[in-house]
């Protein structure tokens, strides 16, 4: 008895470390980014809250964090919702349909190896292959090279979802007459919807956080997205402290959010649809 | 028409996926085989890419920077991973314990894991700060009268940096293997019960076997996902000081981009390519092994 509470008790220690651990970075910045630059200096845990950092940073002449920002929510929505409906169609066609040669497999093979593929190791090509395009530093080149890279992530978490669906359900709507494209948007949409609605806050919150291909794809205000935008902004600001953990802060906003809206099928998302959790 | 298009409709489902593959996944692999062989820099934009055969061999060969780096992914892939998997594994066992349903300390324990990887870099490297920074502040308090330079200093830079990896993707062990204690069934538990089983031997004879599979997907994921950490090295240290935390990636980035090196760093990201297939292929011949 003695020993079942002494592991509880452990337990509960363990927990609440790692609790405080994981919030306190987050804690510290929020409350960083409300001092003055002073007050960030002195390090003292009193101090006149100020909302100065973040009207520096959005509404200065000069600041490019808004235009980054913007750049952020109109590349990241239009990728997500061009890789969900590719994904969406080559997901129920691959689960559903058997192909010659194996083509079905291949495809899913080589989603498998791009995921694999270290992001340098693609963006190097892709870099030469924009710029002869004059895809280089534009949105739709972030947008397609996002969609292609997600659709392994949205491909297989959207198989997992459609497998669900009884087999049984699609034979009927065929049988009655239905024509694939209605058995799609009639049946399997609807009835994986929470399945994609999960699938596109993930696609969505990744391509928000992606920073590698942003970085080497874009150069110029115009079209940057937040986190190289973040990157440049710390040489930038050197030793504008307040701007930078409001900028920090800020990113995460997103996340904070939409973590909230993922719980149920969270394990699926992040083990990119291995593991059902 | 309609008849032609219902006869093919799984083919044109799939048709723009394909497209997409080709167009910005295999035909970029290709060139990157092109260009390994190469001598192409980014003067070269516009023009032909060059074949040059093996000079980018030779050039390997006496790269002591690349095995250096090496040395520090090595260091940093297998560091990261026992302590994430180590500790995950532990928070999992505590949180289960407590409580064994999903709950708002899983929904915070994940959040790092959502947040961008250049956000969490920069919020450590501004914790990490010599003068204001949290971590020193508080070693101050205590009476440490000079903290480290956590990012500043050869010796310990790889550390610090390690210790952000392990913040950012700890919470991903803790939730594969928490996932996978959920899903053992009570069954072996209460056979255990009634045999008189004490806790350590419930824990080593039912409770480890059962997650081994699980255990060891995350260790496969997570030691791909190590291999192309880069955001936040980018920010918190960009592979100083010297190349102290020059990870591959960071290698290759630089190679690329600041010594313009195009052919020779895709022929760098060939030879990652194919360590990790190298490494993945280990990992599921272990996986046919045992089952």
């Amino acid at each position: 008895m003695v020993k079942k509470r002494s592991i509880a008790t452990i337990s509960i220690v363990i927990m609440l470390i790692a609790f405080v651990l994981t919030i306190l970075p987050f804690l510290w910045i929020f409350i960083t980014s409300l001092k003055k630059f002073k007050d960030i200096m002195s390090g003292s845990f009193l101090f006149d809250p100020t909302f100065k950092n973040y009207r520096s940073l959005f509404f200065e002449r000069g600041s490019d964090f808004p235009r980054y920002t913007l750049n952020s929510v109109i590349i990241c929505i239009s990728a997500t919702f061009l890789c969900l409906i590719v994904s969406s169609l080559a997901s129920y066609s691959v689960s559903r349909f058997k192909f010659p040669g194996h083509l079905d497999k291949i495809v899913l093979l080589w989603t498998l190896i791009l995921h694999m593929i270290h992001p340098m190791a693609i963006v190097l090509p892709v870099f030469i292959q924009m710029k002869t395009l004059g895809l280089y530093d534009t949105h739709l080149g972030l947008i397609l090279i996002y969609a292609t890279i997600w659709m392994p992530l949205a491909i297989w978490m959207l198989k997992g979802f459609i497998e669900d669906i009884p087999k049984s359900l699609q034979d009927s709507a065929f049988i009655d007459g239905c024509s694939t494209f209605q058995v799609f948007r009639c049946i399997i949409v609807p009835l994986i919807a929470p399945g994609l609605a999960a699938t596109t806050i993930f696609v969505f919150i990744f391509i928000w956080n992606e920073f590698i291909f942003a970085l080497i794809l874009t150069s110029s205000v115009k079209v940057m997205t937040l986190p190289p935008g973040i990157a440049r902004l710390s040489q930038q600001y050197f030793i504008k402290y307040g701007e930078m953990t409001s900028a920090a802060f800020f990113s995460t906003i997103p996340a904070l959010i939409l973590v909230l809206f993922v719980q149920k099928h969270i394990v699926r998302g992040l083990t990119f649809g291995a593991v059902k959790g | 028409m309609n008849d032609f298009l219902e006869r093919n409709s799984k083919y044109i489902f799939l048709m723009p996926a394909i497209i997409l593959l080709i167009v910005f996944g295999f035909f970029p692999i290709i060139q990157l085989l092109r260009l390994s062989f190469s001598s192409f820099t980014l003067y070269d934009i516009g023009e032909k890419i060059d074949f040059t055969g093996f000079k980018n061999v030779k050039n390997l060969m006496g790269d002591k920077t690349f095995g250096q780096s090496l040395k520090v992914t090595a260091t940093f892939v297998v560091g990261v991973v026992l302590v994430e998997l180590i500790l995950g594994f532990l928070i999992a066992l505590a949180v289960y314990n407590v409580i064994k349903r999903n709950s708002f300390f899983r929904t915070v324990f994940v959040v790092p894991m959502m947040v961008p990887a250049i956000t969490i870099g920069m919020i450590w490297r501004l914790m990490y700060n010599t003068e204001f920074g949290i971590i020193n502040s508080v070693l101050r308090e205590l009476g440490v009268i000079s903290p480290p330079l956590w990012l500043a200093n050869p010796d310990i830079a790889l550390m610090s940096v390690m210790v952000v990896d392990i913040w950012h993707w700890t919470p991903f062990v803790f939730l594969l293997i928490f996932a996978g204690l959920q899903s053992i069934p009570e069954e072996p538990y209460e056979a255990a019960a009634l045999e008189g089983a004490s806790d350590s031997q419930t824990f080593r004879f039912i409770t480890l076997p059962l997650l081994s599979k699980t255990i060891f997907i995350t260790l496969m994921l997570r030691t791909v996902l190590a291999f192309k950490a880069f955001d936040e090295l980018f920010i918190l240290t960009s592979g100083g000081p010297g190349n102290a935390t020059e990870i591959i990636g960071l290698y290759i980035y630089k190679t690329a981009f600041s010594f313009g090196k195009i052919g020779y760093s895709a022929f760098l990201s060939l030879i990652t390519i194919i360590i990790m297939l190298i490494i993945s292929g280990i990992f599921r011949l272990i996986v046919r092994s045992t089952s």
